[in-house]
């Protein structure tokens, strides 16, 4: 050993750990970023839904999209019919004006806060609008006020 | 006639060149049928004749490792007919049900099987607790025994989903959502694990590939590291008063673990002691390989005639669009789910759980006392056996709120009573 803090042996050595330790944290990076997907082939949350006529006074549920239109004579509301506490879809009980969850006993009112536990949130009210096609369109990324409603005259 | 064909079948230059010796019917050809069989070496030549006993162990290790072997075979039968995906999946377990031959009893004996072995490792995880055998020097082994457990629900969870019926659906649908309100990380773990945001095709494969390959891999790693330090920290666990009866200490009982295994090795340490214990040890080959084959069997037998007598459930088809009320995790995540209903998913979905995972690997190292050991609720260890009984009794009786005592909108109902129709 020379005077040097670091020799040849030593830089070597401090360089081989690097080289190896840096190249199983490159490999363990890659194969963790590979299980998260760039590309999803779930339904969209953004969509159109039938016109307003379609949708008779009431709660209507529309299993496919997941979502349940209210009317109120000429106004339109769309509310998520996923429940925020565990995904499982509320149940609309007209008599009591409210929806309940079956998994966890959740239950919204029907301005869709929360009346009982466990959902920690309220049900997101989703923004509607006209399309030029006359039916309704729904964009589940934009969470609206329970007091925005969707007016069409028929 | 009957030395003869012994002769013949025993002593030939086939037979020699596999097995290296002939049968087994003296103490030293005993020791080399151990020695020199892979598969059988992980055991020691020769074990306590105290530890054989039915009741000192109730034979829960040897039975969830049947239940493994069981498993594994049945599941790679299944893995046959079985393709994983949405649009295959269920009709591929309706054609196990109805047109594979014996296809419905493999598949009722991997999923009864699958049950068992949770009770198993569970009861397992009980007597070594109850009997203080996690002591030094196995506290290590009775953390690779949690992680274990652990690897068991996990298994059994990802194989919950692959059927794809309204059963699998929802309860995995409802455990993604526990993973999702973990802090900080939950929503992009969540993301991870269902390979999306839906329980959907990404899932089903996911799930998938973790219960075939990934998982199973693991755990028969651990399964073995479980074994081989069974081995490495002196065999199962004996009363230290046993050992003291006949002149050794303690040290010395733990200086016998570097002796003996190749018998006519030289070993660092002591030279091997004679005299005490070859008087209370038997030969491996044929006083536990009988033992273990028989139970192994029996087993087997136990778990055949529930798949003859009882089928596993199948629902309809997975509709995300419709949640079956009530909807429920499977039955060992339920207690879980029990919890979560109670209020803030962070407490019930996340902290509880953690912590009693924590508890548990922590046991042998909070646990100072040294009486004990290898017996039944010592009367020493009263506190010990409480708390432990208390938090196990608890645990199943959360699970039997949830699966018995919670019907639609997870209302309270007594098993007994009728739920409304609607």
């Amino acid at each position: 050993m020379s005077g040097n803090p670091i020799d040849r042996r030593r830089f070597l050595n401090i360089l081989g750990w690097f080289a190896s330790l840096g190249t199983i944290a490159g490999i363990s990076w890659g194969s963790v970023r590979f299980m998260i997907p760039n590309i999803l082939y779930e339904p969209p949350k953004a969509f159109k839904i039938g016109k307003p006529q379609d949708y008779p006074e009431g709660v209507n549920y529309l299993p496919e999209k997941k979502i349940f239109v209210v009317r109120r004579g000429d106004a339109y509301k769309v509310v998520s019919a996923v429940c925020t506490h565990m995904g499982c879809t509320p149940r609309w009980v007209g008599e009591k004006s409210e929806w309940e969850c079956p998994c966890h006993g959740s239950i919204f009112d029907e301005k869709g806060g929360v009346v009982k536990g466990p959902a920690p949130d309220p049900l997101p009210w989703y923004e509607a609008k006209l399309a030029s096609d006359g039916r309704i369109f729904v964009d589940g990324r934009r969470i609206v006020p329970y007091t925005q409603t969707l007016t069409v005259k028929t | 006639m009957k030395e003869k064909w012994k002769e013949t079948l025993l002593r030939n230059r086939v037979w020699k060149s596999v097995f290296r010796h002939g049968y087994p019917d003296n103490e030293r050809l005993r020791s080399e049928a151990v020695t020199a069989n892979l598969f059988l070496h992980i055991q020691p030549v020769k074990v306590y004749r105290e530890t054989l006993g039915f009741p000192k162990t109730l034979g829960l290790g040897l039975i969830s490792l049947s239940l493994f072997v069981i498993l594994s075979i049945t599941g790679v039968l299944l893995m046959f007919y079985y393709i994983p995906h949405v649009d295959r999946a269920y009709q591929d377990m309706k054609d196990l049900q109805f047109v594979v031959s014996f296809g419905v009893i493999i598949r009722n004996m991997h999923r009864w099987g699958a049950h068992a072995m949770i009770v198993a490792v569970f009861l397992h995880m009980c007597r070594v607790y109850y009997t203080a055998s996690y002591r030094e020097p196995r506290e290590f082994n009775w953390a690779l025994g949690v992680l274990l457990l652990l690897l068991t629900l996990f298994l059994s969870l990802t194989g919950y989903l692959l059927p794809w019926d309204q059963l699998a659906y929802w309860a995995i649908t409802i455990v993604s959502n526990l993973i999702g309100v973990a802090p900080l990380v939950g929503k992009k773990l969540r993301y991870v694990v269902l390979g999306g945001t839906v329980v959907g095709q990404n899932a089903l494969i996911r799930f998938y590939v973790m219960h075939v390959v990934v998982l199973p891999v693991l755990a028969g790693l651990l399964i073995l590291v479980h074994f081989w330090r069974v081995r490495k920290d002196g065999g199962l666990a004996r009363p230290v008063e046993a050992a003291e009866a006949t002149g050794e200490k303690e040290e010395e009982a733990q200086e016998e673990v570097l002796k003996s295994y190749g018998l006519m090795n030289l070993v660092e340490g002591k030279t091997p002691h004679v005299g005490h214990d070859p008087d209370r040890m038997v030969t491996t080959w044929p006083h536990l390989l009988v033992r273990e084959a028989t139970l192994f069997l029996l087993v087997m037998v136990v778990i055949m005639c529930m798949s003859v007598l009882f089928d596993a459930p199948l629902e309809e088809m997975a509709n995300f669009a419709v949640t079956p009320n009530p909807a429920k995790a499977p039955w060992y995540f339920v207690g879980l789910q029990e919890l979560l209903s109670w209020g803030n998913p962070i407490w019930g979905g996340i902290v509880a759980p953690m912590a009693a995972v924590l508890a548990l690997l922590l046991v042998p190292y909070l646990d100072r006392g040294r009486t004990g050991t290898a017996e039944w609720f010592h009367p020493s260890r009263r506190r010990a056996v409480i708390v432990f009984t208390a938090i196990a009794v608890a645990a199943v009786a959360l699970i039997f709120v949830g699966e018995f005592m919670r019907g639609p909108n997870w209302h309270l109902y007594w098993p007994w009573q009728k739920w409304p129709i609607h």
